[in-house]
């Protein structure tokens, strides 16, 4: 490999300076790696081999830090790959949904409504070899950037855009026998399948890759929205649920919850030694803690959480054990006095209490003092925790000392069944809860906003929350001219509608007219999210 | 299950028979009752407890030095106490303790029992997290303070009853110091009130002064205490109690490095890692009653002779045993699977010989540790634990490393080797005198051991002989190079540079003659590479290694470290992996086929989108997928 010659010669010229090869060592592991995929970079960084062969005594210190700072069994061969899940994506496009459809179902559907004659001119333009596309790409962007002057932000990365192509071009203009090449296998490309050369480019990171995928300027994003189904109703089918997991999966889903059974006497014997234990993995695992209750927690005391119940409260939790369990008639109000209280008794009644918490990590478990109060009360030597959870970022809840008290035993529970008793209160009145995707959404939307637009929509919320009553009638559509013509957002009325159909598009604001016949602007959100979305933006 | 699904609650009692009133001493604990018949679990239960006890004492002795430090200074400032109280100044003493918490919770409650003990009898201790304002600070501190005494009474009576000169302490930790105002409250009240102040610091001194402003910090007169950082302690833990013949189990390399790594990537703790170590030793007796035979040695014969049919079996389906078998002749083989008997007497003596294969494989691996720690570069690492792990997995006498290093104690000075020597002696005679008297042997099977192959305590006490002979002979030994130098043209070299070179150059070519110190050093370094290559051999090549050794890391690696966001992706991303079904093979993991769970297939198109997920694309795609030939593709089915 070339990129080995490259360090090479480059640690021979470092023992003339040993300041600079003392700094290049110095530099942390992950950087290492970095360099060692990126087929670009080159030039100064030296390996570790190398520094081990320099034999200058008082470096040796740091030759066995990085020699020694790995770990060594942590990370087997049988671990998940961390490319696969947190690796760098390529740009996504509104097509590549539509290419795994097609890829899945075998055969190009000619007749979807999603495929658009424009979108397919769009592929051809992604695997662009052949020269003319090129040159016509090209013109493109250099209209772009003298088209629009006033966003440098983006210039500079769709001008790395264009050495990038034009390196390519000028590779096949060096020979035109490669060119020929080129041109033949061309189309045998595009007509195979397009996901598989995608993937390829994906497995190399570049800094370009990731340019393209936040530079925001030319991506296409579908513009279907939810109304264009038929049918909103979700409820009308939710009775045929079940009927979606087939047979052969059915058969295997018992075979492995019998499988699980037979860890239970080994949990009992892991909680009998006061470790705690979480079980993790897709699927409800209400049903195997369900089992796992019956058989063999007949005979003792033994407290379900609901932890997805959407109003839960740790105090609940506390008075189960307090008041409803050991017979007291309140729960003392300090953390460390509950905790002592509980154990003291417990201890003086030599009973064990078992507590099963579905989903630990909860909407309502979630905050810290929740988690704190269950660490405590878990780290106890007469009490059992046995929770589950299903979050992604579920570990994240804890901190090193919470994970130290509860002591945890990791265990995969992977049942594939359905989360029903978990998702049953997602809908119901109780969780009309503070319009937080209301809120993530507006979000989303204004950061794709240009400056200028962002500064017309504040004028709107500053106005509406400033004018809340009864009765709000919105802003009138030239007062809103006016205002933004003060600031310098727009130059004409024209201008300014053309500001306001990006939000009209998303629903961010509503036009309504009133009875002397003005257009009045109002945006449909609670003026409480609005106050919070700013302190948002403002901070 | 239903009993438990509620719209109005969230949480269910299910009492199960106990009853509140009266006390419920009938049978013990349920895991008692479960696992208290097993062979195994009583075993496990007095092997562990046994690890605890050392583990207290343990800890007992390396804290106590940095704990009487601290007690004596604070008998120190009582004593003071009246000279400080006219400028109002607190006597504090601040305790570095590292980044560790869990751990801390052990050093903090053993000084306080100290403290009760030799000090004073009032000792709060107030954790950061308990005490989120001053109200609570205060209340908490006092309650822990008058409650000693059980005196109840008002906040002010109370620092007032206590104004009698005894001594208070307060140790508080954790970082976060949020009682500003509580020092200037307790400065008030220094001069009535004797008052001493411990603060555990996890980072440095400087967090304190940052966190005080100066009218409060200049009332302070602060004593800064270092407890040892927390990877010596471990060392120290590992090296007296785990890494020992004694131990009654063992680590398997890869184990011992699966620990040691969590402990140094993940958390830093020695709680931590005792827990884990505990987690291991659970998992290796679980269920599996030949691990009676862990433990003492002098227990070994009669344990040997209690065992099953049904436990020898599952000895000899041992993988370690078939090596052992196929170096035995017909008879014997035959003898070792028909007679019970006869298999017991044959592992009794095999059990014996691990046994002294390990009491000399840890010695040795001390002296391997003691020979290349201070050697340059530190090819083999510097502590126990780390060779340790090189030597459990590998046949250490054969690696790069070795041969390096034993190449650089070749060129070793002799005031350094005979000050290693004399270390190594003295690790030899500690093992010696550790030693319980040797096993009762019948004297025929003394015999046999006597051969040259022979390890344990014959080969310890050998290697000592040999060590003082070594050590005396190195002392004796002159260090001067006779080399044999014509002097002959001494007056020509001043002129020419050229001549200089050249008999520079002939000199560095002369075979120097050696030293008697060189030769017996080489001699030395030859002696030692036979005892390494003989006693270090790796645990997994020793017949019936199992039994004592645990090695299925890959059960336990699972539960310590737990891979949730792994388990997920692959669930999704590969059903067939757990469902072991035959209808959902993939070609790769990013295609998508009908058959897959509807989870997973909305997992693997949700990743086809970027940041932003349009949900009509995504359900339409996950439609189309499912029902390909629907002619309504606006059709929405469920998902979850």
């Amino acid at each position: 490999m070339h990129l080995g010659n490259n360090y090479d010669s480059a640690s021979d010229d470092s023992p003339a300076t040993p300041r600079r090869t003392f700094r290049v060592r110095n530099k942390p592991k992950k950087y290492q790696d970095f360099f060692e995929t990126t087929p670009t970079k080159h030039g100064i960084s030296t390996r570790y081999g190398n520094i081990t062969s320099e034999d200058s005594t008082d470096d040796d210190e740091l030759n066995i830090k990085t020699l020694t700072l790995k770990p060594k069994a942590l990370f087997g061969s049988d671990d998940v790959e961390g490319q696969d899940m947190f690796k760098f994506k390529s740009r996504h496009t509104k097509l590549d949904l539509q290419n795994k459809v097609k890829e899945a179902i075998g055969s190009p559907i000619l007749n979807t409504p999603k495929t658009p004659k424009r979108n397919q001119h769009l592929v051809n333009k992604d695997e662009a070899t052949p020269k003319q596309v090129v040159n016509l790409l090209k013109k493109r962007i250099i209209k772009k950037l003298e088209s629009d002057s006033e966003e440098s932000d983006f210039s500079a990365s769709s001008s790395d855009f264009v050495p990038d192509k034009s390196e390519n071009e000028s590779s096949s203009d060096s020979s035109s026998e490669t060119e020929a090449v080129e041109k033949e296998i061309a189309p045998i490309v595009r007509n195979r399948c397009h996901k598989a050369k995608q993937k390829d480019s994906e497995y190399i990171v570049t800094p370009d890759n990731y340019f393209m995928m936040n530079s925001s300027k030319k991506i296409t994003t579908s513009d279907h929205t939810l109304a264009r189904l038929k049918n909103m109703n979700l409820n009308e089918n939710l009775k045929e649920m079940d009927a979606h997991i087939s047979k052969e999966h059915q058969n295997r889903i018992t075979d492995l919850l019998h499988g699980y059974n037979e860890l239970f006497d080994k949990w009992l014997y892991v909680l009998g030694e006061n470790f705690n234990i979480i079980l993790y993995g897709i699927g409800s695992k209400r049903e195997v803690l369900h089992r796992f209750q019956i058989e063999k927690l007949k005979n003792v005391p033994c407290i379900i959480i609901n932890g997805f119940f959407p109003s839960l409260m740790i105090k609940n939790v506390l008075e189960a054990i307090v008041v409803d369990l050991l017979g007291n008639s309140h729960v003392p109000s300090n953390l460390s006095d509950v905790v002592n209280f509980i154990d003291s008794q417990l201890k003086e009644r030599e009973t064990d209490l078992f507590l099963i918490i579905h989903n630990i990590d909860g909407t309502m478990l979630r905050n810290s003092k929740a988690q704190s109060t269950l660490a405590s009360i878990s780290e106890l030597k007469n009490v059992h925790t046995i929770a589950t959870i299903d979050h992604i970022n579920a570990p994240l809840l804890w901190d090193h000392s919470k994970l130290s008290k509860y002591k945890f035993s990791w265990w995969d529970i992977t049942t594939f069944l359905p989360y029903t008793e978990e998702t049953s209160f997602e809908n119901s009145l109780m969780t009309q809860r503070s319009g937080a995707l209301q809120l993530s959404s507006l979000k989303s939307v204004y950061q794709s906003l240009t400056t200028n637009a962002r500064g017309i929509f504040n004028i709107i919320i500053q106005y509406q929350l400033e004018n809340q009553k009864q009765n709000y009638q919105g802003l009138p559509f030239k007062d809103l001219y006016s205002k933004s013509r003060e600031q310098f957002l727009v130059s004409s009325e024209l201008a300014l509608r053309a500001q306001l159909t990006e939000f009209l598009d998303h629903k961010l604001v509503k036009f309504k007219r009133t009875l002397d016949g003005s257009e009045n602007l109002v945006i449909p959100i609670e003026s409480v999210l609005l106050q919070q979305f700013l302190e948002q933006q403002s901070t | 299950m239903e009993s438990t699904t509620s719209v109005s609650k969230g949480v269910f009692l299910f009492p199960n028979g106990y009853n509140n009133g009266k006390k419920s001493k009938k049978k013990s604990s349920i895991f008692e009752s479960t696992f208290s018949n097993e062979q195994w679990y009583r075993t496990f239960k007095m092997n562990w407890d046994e690890v605890e006890d050392q583990l207290r004492i343990l800890h007992e002795m390396t804290h106590s030095v940095l704990l009487n430090d601290i007690v004596s200074y604070l008998k120190i400032s009582q004593q003071g106490c009246e000279l400080n109280s006219c400028d109002k100044i607190i006597p504090c003493i601040t305790l570095l303790t590292g980044v560790n918490q869990p751990d801390h919770v052990d050093q903090f409650k053993s000084l306080i029992g100290l403290i009760r003990e030799d000090v004073s009898p009032h000792v709060a201790m107030v954790n950061s997290q308990d005490a989120p304002t001053l109200k609570h600070l205060v209340e908490n501190t006092v309650w822990q303070l008058i409650n000693d005494d059980n005196l109840v009474g008002d906040l002010e009576d109370s620092f007032d009853e206590s104004s009698k000169p005894k001594l208070k302490k307060k140790s508080l930790y954790h970082e976060d110091f949020t009682e500003l105002d509580f020092v200037m409250i307790i400065s008030s009240y220094i001069s009535t009130l004797p008052i001493v102040l411990i603060f555990g610091v996890a980072t440095s001194v400087s967090a304190l002064h940052k966190s005080f402003p100066y009218q409060v910090s200049s009332k302070l007169l602060i004593k800064v205490f270092h407890s040892q950082p927390s990877h010596v302690y471990m060392n120290q833990v590992l090296e007296n109690i785990f890494l020992t013949h004694s131990s009654p189990f063992h680590l398997s390399g890869k184990a011992f490095e699966l620990l040691t790594d969590v402990f140094l990537f993940y958390d830093f703790s020695v709680t931590g890692i005792i827990q884990s170590i505990k987690y291991c030793m659970m998992d290796f007796f679980y269920a599996d009653n030949i691990k009676s035979l862990c433990g003492d040695r002098e227990k070994l014969n009669a344990k040997i002779s209690k065992l099953t049919s049904d436990d020898l079996e599952n000895i000899r389906r041992l993988l370690s045993f078939r090596p052992f078998l196929e170096v035995q002749d017909c008879q014997t083989k035959i003898g070792l699977f028909e007679d019970d008997n006869f298999f017991k007497e044959v592992l009794q003596e095999e059990l014996h010989k691990l046994h002294d294969y390990l009491f000399s494989f840890y010695l040795s691996l001390r002296l391997l540790a003691v020979f290349v720690k201070d050697l340059p570069k530190n090819v083999m690492g510097k502590s126990v634990r780390e060779i340790y792990a090189k030597c459990a997995t590998e046949h250490i006498v054969k690696t790069e490393a070795f041969k390096e290093s034993m190449q650089l104690i070749n060129f070793q000075s002799k005031v350094q080797l005979l000050e290693t020597i004399k270390s190594a002696i003295k690790v030899v005679n500690n093992a010696l005198q550790s030693t319980s008297p040797g096993p009762l042997r019948s004297p025929t099977k003394n015999m046999l051991n006597k051969s040259i192959n022979s390890l344990g305590e014959e080969f310890v006490k050998n290697i000592k002989i040999h060590f003082v002979i070594f050590w005396r002979q190195i002392e004796n030994a002159s260090t001067e190079v006779t080399v044999l130098e014509e002097d002959d043209d001494d007056f020509d070299l001043r002129g020419s540079r050229h001549k200089l070179k050249e008999k520079l150059l002939k000199a560095t070519r002369v075979d120097r003659i050696q030293s008697e110190f060189m030769m017996i050093r080489s001699r030395f370094v030859n002696y030692l590479e036979e005892i390494f290559e003989k006693s270090l051999l790796p645990p997994h090549t020793q017949t019936f290694h199992e039994i004592l050794f645990f090695t299925e890391v890959s059960n336990v690696k699972k539960q310590i470290v737990g891979a949730p966001r792994g388990a997920l992706h692959v669930a999704l991303s590969n059903p067939q992996c757990y469902l072991q079904c035959k209808c959902c093979t993939l070609p790769s993991l990013e295609s998508v086929s009908d058959t897959i769970p509807d989870v997973s297939l909305a997992y693997k198109l949700h990743r086809e989108c970027g940041k932003h997920i349009n949900l009509y694309d995504w359900l339409q795609a996950f439609a189309a997928i499912l029902c390909p030939d629907s002619e309504d593709p606006a059709h929405d089915p469920n998902i979850q």
